[in-house]
């Protein structure tokens, strides 16, 4: 213990948490400072400049007192508390004006306030135990028992004086009463805190005769009574002041705690004797649950202000004090362990052998959170960016308890210190690590759940609106205007938008149809009487900030892509009887209509009829209303493609299944002919009709979910990349439709079923039930007594190797894309302005994403790069306004997170970037030459 | 006198220790920040590097430049980009880093310790530039040879210039700190 007098250690205690909470300070004012009044901003700075001349005054001293080889003082002691306390105090009394309540937030990274008092109590304790050091004389071991005795009298006083004294004074204000009041419970905590200290020092130091004979007395109630206990109170399992899985301080119900708990208990109650094969191992164990204590130090830590106050207020409240007792017994024991192994080892071995000891918990953790990542990110490849062409097999034991760690540790968004169900510190490592910083919904976690482990699914379909009924829409005007170099018609509409109703905060909020082939690519929103221009960002970003800003009533407007070609649109706030004013720039190859709030609007004239072309821009096709009507229109042959559910419980179901599909292939001999058989659960497997199905379909094992979307999605990719002149219909055959697994619609896939967008439930009692490829898939449209066959499609040969099947609709256009060159990313950067080639090309590449989710990963960004160079919305981006400029700082720094913080827009694909070797990497081979030197130096000598 | 310069008391010794602690602590943190900040910095945050580098690469090559905002300065000749990815800023840290730790393991006095930071910072700074410059000059000519291999060879003979010329600077800072500190 006396090793902590050594002035050094002040860098790391006091130095670093100081420098690293004034950066963390500086980072946040950053942020809100144009968001706050001249006196907050007066405080920041006051604050921040005393923090400043603190760290500087107190590394001053650090380095007078290193080069002066002085030990520290009770004085520094003293001084050191008295001033970050005072500090504290007067901080936490101003904490209302520093972030005052109109800030949100969402603004500020973490809880703020709470950091503060982190990263300075360990200067405080640090404080506190120089002055218990210094005034305490281990030759004088009777002092121990006369420090429990005060450290016990002090909080009785208090409840002496709260009952006696302070109802004496209701009612009566005096002024800076409170605040006296205030210091002198801090102080009075300060002096109980000092007075426990020394006397757990003196007792774990052994200085007593009775306490070092009878040390198993208090040995065992503090290292595995009270932990145990503290750990079971926390966690609600008993008393009554948490319910289980909300800990007072945090989730430590997890049985790992208990067990460590137990056995660092164990090892520090176990005798030290003398024998050196016995006390290496009994060190290295002590060694390696230090981590445990620590960790649990460091929790409790901001808390110990509070211990006097528990205890007054709750008998269990000294439980608070375990962490820091259980530190002190630890640290004098590995001190002793130390002494003791450098009897026969050497110093060389000794600490990195303990040091390796002290690392086996994090290194536990930090390869469990690895291996989390690991079966997350493989569990979400599949799920949402499959390769279709790999197969996967998901350790499902892994997953599950990667799913359940996953709860426990997700953000609630609650932002507390207490009453949290997530793990301090380690659930914040744990977001960072396995999550990127990001969030997975609770839908998607419900989603893996039904999916690999059959859970019960509840299906996301339905939009909150949150639309006011007082607004509407009480004027538009259309405004186009044919683009000749661009091709285009660029229409406006102009909206206004009024709230009828005095009541403020309403919004506005609806979801249109996008025409095929156009596209948004303009926006604005007046906020008072300025014109603010939309931003085009990242979606999640953006609805992220919007979300963000709609809480505290500010002036958004989100403009987004809801699914394939709906779009969602909405403006917030409308004050009383405001009326605002906005519009959204549509760019569109021919005039078309657009249905907006009931009403039809022409954009560009109806008359003007474009002669017959088909616009190319290398391996996409724009191919225009006037070019589809010369094409031939044509019957591809139709054939089955079964989809068995294969989910758990459905094996005794097969023989059903199969009589269903041996009946349907009587009836519709032509559809069978080459018919295809899926088993589905979480995975799908295939054979074909011509095959011994039934026999195989007996062999299969029942799992997991059905999994029906990611079937679908199989079927129809795999038979568009194969350009088949047969198309699939595909029938599911399963007891219980509803249990079928969607994430949403196959609207995104439409082009590689141009015949139907319907497929069939044959259910339990052989009757066909419709259901829609491109709405809400999950639900049957209606019943019909037979399967329709004949459906028409249109050919277009562009040369005599590529022919493609079109939807035949003649009245709109179609963007034709051959899926077979090499597309996507040099065609989007050839094509980046505000032009119809930009629009098919990133038309053309969304397309390529979506037969190629394993490809999402890699070339999201550059879908995103080229809606950011063209302006052109996409499923990707969205158009937002927002009020000022820490909203836009906040969004630009949503947006990279999103992005991963790496996006730059770059330059053409082929730029020579000229990037140095990292850093990490020079210093490596850097140190890779030093050693070598070293040793070739060494080797020189001895020769 | 005479004799506390050529064996220094142990207490002195100990001083020293106890400035290069806190100097080499210093340093440390300097370094951290810097390279923080390197991690946030943009093209425009870089530009004291990225101009006289770009400046210096076509004084050499001859081949003319542009500046495009928010993307580094083009050399549309080979289309060349150097942004903030290729200013230097690594070299230049590591180069600090070494010269401070070649400066405290020599200098004696700590006035001149206190004096080593900034004067390193300096030094590094320009050296930085004539380096980079000359990786990124021998980066066109392996593009210009060797196209197809351009991707690999262009890091392994960026890693070469870096390693080479940093070995070379901290022998360097070596023997010119123990010269001055046998001057004075």
């Amino acid at each position: 213990m006396k090793t902590l007098l050594n002035p050094r250690w002040l860098i790391l205690i006091n130095q670093v948490p100081v420098f690293f909470l004034i950066i963390l300070g500086l980072a946040n004012y950053r942020i809100i400072d144009s968001q706050l009044e001249p006196y907050s901003i007066q405080l920041w700075q006051l604050f921040g400049l005393a923090l400043a001349g603190f760290l500087i005054i107190h590394s001053a001293f650090t380095w007078v007192a290193i080069r002066q080889q002085k030990k520290l003082n009770s004085w520094y002691g003293a001084i050191s508390i008295i001033v970050y306390t005072l500090f504290l105090i007067t901080y936490y009394s101003h904490a209302e004006e520093i972030l005052p309540r109109a800030i949100p937030r969402w603004m500020v990274a973490g809880e703020f306030h709470a950091y503060v008092g982190t990263f300075l109590m360990p200067t405080l304790a640090h404080g506190l135990l120089v002055l218990m050091l210094n005034w305490t004389d281990p030759e004088r071991p009777q002092q121990a028992g006369r420090s429990f005795l005060y450290a016990l009298l002090i909080p009785g006083v208090l409840y002496l004086f709260a009952q006696i004294i302070l109802p004496l004074w209701r009612g009566a204000s005096w002024p800076g009463v409170e605040r006296a009041l205030v210091i002198l419970m801090v102080f009075a905590t300060i002096a109980f805190l000092f007075f426990l200290v020394r006397a757990l020092y003196l007792t774990a130091s052994r200085r007593t005769i009775f306490f070092e004979k009878k040390q198993l007395l208090w040995k065992i109630p503090i290292t595995i009574l009270f932990p145990i206990l503290g750990l079971a109170l926390n966690n609600g399992f008993i008393g009554d002041l948490s319910r289980p899985g909300n800990g007072i301080f945090g989730d430590f119900s997890a049985p790992s705690f208990y067990i460590i708990a137990i056995l660092n208990g164990i090892l520090l109650c176990l005798p030290n004797p003398e024998n050196k094969l016995y006390r290496l191992p009994l060190s290295l164990g002590r060694a390696a649950t230090f981590a445990y204590t620590l960790y649990f130090f460091f929790v409790f830590l901001p808390f110990l202000p509070l211990s006097v106050i528990a205890i007054l207020a709750l008998g269990t409240g000294f439980l608070m004090l375990t962490p820091l007792a259980l530190f002190v017994i630890h640290m004098d024991q590995l001190n002793k362990d130390v002494i003791f192994l450098k009897k026969y080892y050497k110093q060389k071995v000794v600490y990195p052998m303990l040091g390796i000891a002290f690392l086996i918990l994090p290194t536990i953790i930090q390869v469990n959170y690895a291996q989390d990542r690991q079966n997350l990110h493989e569990a979400l490849d599949y799920v949402y960016n499959p390769d279709y062409q790999k197969s996967y097999n998901i350790n499902k034991t892994e997953l599950s308890r990667t799913l359940h760690f996953l709860r426990k540790h997700k953000d609630r968004g609650n932002g507390s210190f207490f009453f949290s169900n997530q793990i301090p510190y380690l659930s914040a490592y744990y977001n960072w690590m396995v999550l990127d910083n990001l969030t997975l919904s609770d839908s998607k976690i419900n989603r893996l759940d039904a999916i690999f482990f059959d859970a019960p699914f509840f299906q996301n379909s339905t939009q909150v609106n949150s639309s006011s009924p007082f607004v509407e829409m009480t004027d538009i005007q259309v405004e186009s205007k044919y683009d000749e170099q661009a091709k285009v018609w660029r229409s406006w509409i102009h909206l206004e938008l009024s709230n009828n109703s005095e009541q403020s905060f309403q919004e506005f909020n609806t979801v249109f149809t996008l025409p095929e082939n156009s596209w948004i690519s303009d926006y604005y929103l007046y906020v008072g009487d300025r014109k603010e221009m939309g931003l085009l960002t990242e979606k999640r970003a953006a609805t992220w900030i919007f979300n963000q800003i709609r809480r505290v009533n500010r002036d958004p407007g989100l403009l987004y892509y809801l699914e394939a070609n709906k779009i969602g649109f909405r403006v917030f706030p409308f004050a009383d009887s405001e009326v605002r004013k906005t519009g959204i720039e549509f760019l569109h190859p021919e005039p078309m209509q657009l249905t907006f709030e009931d009403q039809t609007l022409q954009l560009g004239p109806p008359e003007v009829v474009a002669t017959a072309s088909a616009y190319d821009v290398g391996m996409a096709t724009y191919l225009n209303s006037s070019f589809k009507q010369t094409l031939d229109t044509i019957y591809r042959k139709p054939y089955f493609h079964f989809i068995v559910d294969g989910s758990a419980g459905n094996s005794s179901q097969v023989s059903k299944y199969i009589s269903q599909i041996e009946t349907l292939l009587e009836q519709y001999p032509d559809l069978g002919a080459q018919a295809q058989v899926s088993w589905t659960n979480a995975y799908q497997t295939d054979t074909s009709i011509e095959q011994d199905w039934k026999d195989w379909l007996r062999q299969q094992t029942d799992d997991g979910g059905f999994f029906l979307e990611q079937s679908l999605r199989s079927i129809f990719i795999q038979h568009y990349q194969a350009q088949s002149q047969r198309y699939p219909i595909p029938v599911v055959i399963s007891a219980d439709i509803d249990k079928a697994i969607f994430n949403q619609s196959l609207d995104e896939l439409a082009f590689t079923f141009p015949e139907t967008d319907l497929f069939y439930h044959l259910d339990q009692n052989d009757q066909f039930n419709q259901h829609s490829l491109l709405s809400k898939p999950w639900n049957a449209i209606n019943s019909v007594p037979q399967i329709e066959t004949k459906h028409p499609v249109l050919l277009w040969e562009k040369s005599t190797q590529e022919s493609f099947y079109i939807k035949s609709d003649p009245s709109v256009g179609s963007i034709v894309v051959d899926q077979s060159g090499p597309q996507g990313t040099e065609l989007l950067q050839e094509n980046n302005a505000k032009s119809l080639s930009a629009a098919i090309a990133q038309t053309a590449h969304w397309q390529k994403l979506q037969l190629n989710p394993n490809l999402y990963e890699q070339e999201w960004l550059v879908q995103l790069k080229a809606n950011f160079a063209s302006g052109l919305m996409s499923p990707l981006s969205a158009y937002i306004v927002v009020e000022n400029e820490a909203q836009k700082a906040m969004l630009l720094k949503k947006q990279a997170q999103a992005m991963d913080g790496n996006a730059r827009l770059d330059l053409e694909e082929d730029v020579n970037n000229m990037s140095e070797p990292g850093f990490f990497l020079l210093l490596g081979l850097f140190l890779l030459f030093l050693w070598y030197k070293n040793k070739s130096l060494v080797a020189t000598n001895s020769h | 006198m005479n004799v506390l310069k050529t064996s220094p008391l142990p207490n002195q010794l100990r001083l020293d220790e106890f400035s290069n602690l806190w100097i080499g602590g210093f340093a440390i943190i300097l370094l951290l920040v810097g390279k923080f900040w390197y991690g946030q910095a943009d093209t425009e945050a870089l530009l004291f590097l990225l101009r006289p580098v770009s400046w210096l690469v076509h004084l050499v090559s001859n081949q003319p430049y542009t500046f495009v905002p928010e993307q580094g300065f083009h050399f549309p000749n080979g289309n060349i980009l150097i942004n903030s990815s290729c200013s230097g800023f690594n070299w230049l840290l590591l180069a600090y880093l070494l010269g401070v730790f070649a400066g405290l393991q020599s200098l004696r006095r700590p006035f001149h310790k206190m004096l080593l930071i900034p004067t390193i910072l300096i030094a590094a700074y320009l050296l930085s530039l004539i380096v980079n410059s000359m990786r990124i000059l021998f980066s066109i000519f392996i593009l210009e040879q060797l196209a197809q291999h351009a991707t690999w060879l262009h890091l392994i003979e960026g890693a070469f210039v870096y390693l080479s010329s940093l070995i070379l600077w901290y022998f360097a800072c070596q023997y010119f700190f123990k010269k001055i500190n046998s001057l004075l």
